[in-house]
């Protein structure tokens, strides 16, 4: 199509008004419509004017957020979990529900912090689903979780990223599902703690308990079942 | 040698762990890019050695499956919504249709078995009554106890509906005159009372 002609989208319909958070290029907006201009935009469309395109239906805004968040979201909800399948349901999940309750995102949350709150509380309640069908089979996955106790333990430093998965996967079984949380949400992603506080749909100070009984529960289960990976630390302790 | 105090930033954050502190986040970030870092830090908090948890690979066909997936979770329920009827829709059907279908297939049923396929002795007597609570005006005092002044209703000569005093009525507690619907068929061997209830789900 000639950029002259009177432009038309791609079914043929009108086209429909330049959409107002989509930037503009140098020379205004493109009044030609096409689906793959409109992709680019996306592309350089923020979080924001995504989530605001979604609700205006806008299907391919979806594809966008699905290319920009998978991954994120599959790294966090597997720190959770500590099931890479599991996570990567949860993800999918977490689109569906964007999509389902788009009308209801608005000006007052970070695009962020709105999707990670999905995704968190999914996580959380599959999280506690979970944790209620593992009571029969308790015994035995202890059993089986502490052959890793068995084996020659090796430095700290050389443990591989799976080791220390499942040492902190052990220890965790004594938080609660959003101590868990908050602890990974704050001390591994690193997020701040105004924006913890959205996503778990707590009070700041909440977080605050969260995470400081989080720390001393770890750190005291590591020391005593681990205690040769807190050495240096056990021993700052004692001459304290 | 590291000029990080790591023992004062652990103190620190250990007291305050909700804390964005400046010197905090950069010291992490010294120690995420370097091992020795890494080992004076975990040192200082063993906690720390968690920011080594594996991150699973996501690659771009992984990407292009969790779209094809939800694409295809949305279609299902975009199907399902369609399908199903709209509560109002449902709430007209369970509230008129349902019933007046019900009082339809009585009456047929009942005007049948009166006049098809029985012997003489066998044959069941048509219907006495049918009522409806809507029908009534309510009165005071318990549902079911009101007095009713019923039409007189015709299906092929028989009679099926009729007058019904008090004390014919039988008592339905919780019976809500304004929507529920009570039938009641007499004969000599048997009286059947059929109650539907849609907002009791009976």
């Amino acid at each position: 199509m000639n950029d002259s002609e009177e432009p038309t989208s791609i079914d043929g319909e009108a086209t429909p008004e330049p959409r107002p958070t989509m930037p503009m290029t140098a020379s205004g907006p493109t009044l030609a419509y096409s689906r793959s201009h409109h992709r680019e935009q996306l592309r350089e469309a923020s979080d924001k004017e995504l989530l605001f395109a979604l609700k205006r239906d806008d299907e391919s805004a979806l594809d966008e957020l699905i290319e920009r968040k998978t991954e994120p979201l599959i790294k966090a909800v597997y720190r959770i979990l500590h099931d890479d399948e599991e996570a990567r349901d949860i993800v999918q999940v977490t689109f569906f529900r964007l999509w389902e309750h788009r009308q209801r995102f608005d000006d007052k949350w970070a695009p962020n912090t709105w999707i990670y709150r999905i995704a968190t509380n999914l996580a959380i309640d599959h999280l506690r689903s979970r944790q209620s069908k593992q009571k029969n089979t308790e015994p035995m996955r202890l059993h089986l979780e502490r052959r890793f106790d068995d084996r020659s333990r090796r430095q700290r430093s050389e443990l591989q990223e799976t080791e220390v998965m499942s040492i902190f996967h052990e220890l965790a079984e004594g938080l609660t599902e959003k101590q868990r949380a908050v602890f990974l949400l704050r001390e591994v992603e690193g997020m701040a703690s105004s924006e913890v506080a959205q996503i778990v749909g707590c009070r700041e100070s909440t977080v605050r308990n969260h995470l400081f009984n989080a720390r001393r529960y770890l750190r005291q289960e590591l020391l005593a079942r681990y205690p040769e990976y807190g050495k240096s630390y056990g021993m700052k302790e004692q001459t304290r | 040698m590291s000029s990080i105090d790591w023992q004062r930033l652990v103190d620190e954050h250990d007291r305050a762990p909700e804390r964005d502190d400046d010197a905090w986040i950069e010291a992490l970030m010294a120690m995420d890019e370097d091992p020795q870092e890494r080992e004076r830090a975990e040192d200082a908090d063993p906690l720390l050695m968690f920011r080594r948890l594996p991150e699973p690979r996501v690659t771009t066909s992984d990407i292009e499956s969790m779209k094809a997936a939800v694409s295809t979770m949305r279609e299902v329920s975009e199907t399902l919504a369609e399908t199903a009827p709209a509560p109002s829709r449902r709430r007209r059907l369970e509230r008129y249709v349902l019933p007046l279908a019900a009082v339809l297939v009585l009456a047929v049923t009942a005007a049948l078995l009166a006049g098809y396929g029985m012997s003489e002795s066998s044959q069941i007597a048509a219907p006495q009554v049918v009522a409806t609570l809507a029908d009534a005006a309510p009165a005071a005092g318990a549902p079911g106890s009101a007095d009713f002044s019923l039409d007189t209703v015709s299906l092929d000569g028989a009679v099926v509906a009729a007058s019904l005093t008090a004390s014919e009525l039988p008592l339905v507690e919780d019976a809500d005159p304004g929507s529920d619907l009570l039938m009641q068929i007499e004969n000599d061997d048997m009286s059947l009372v059929v109650v539907l209830a849609p907002g009791q789900d009976v």
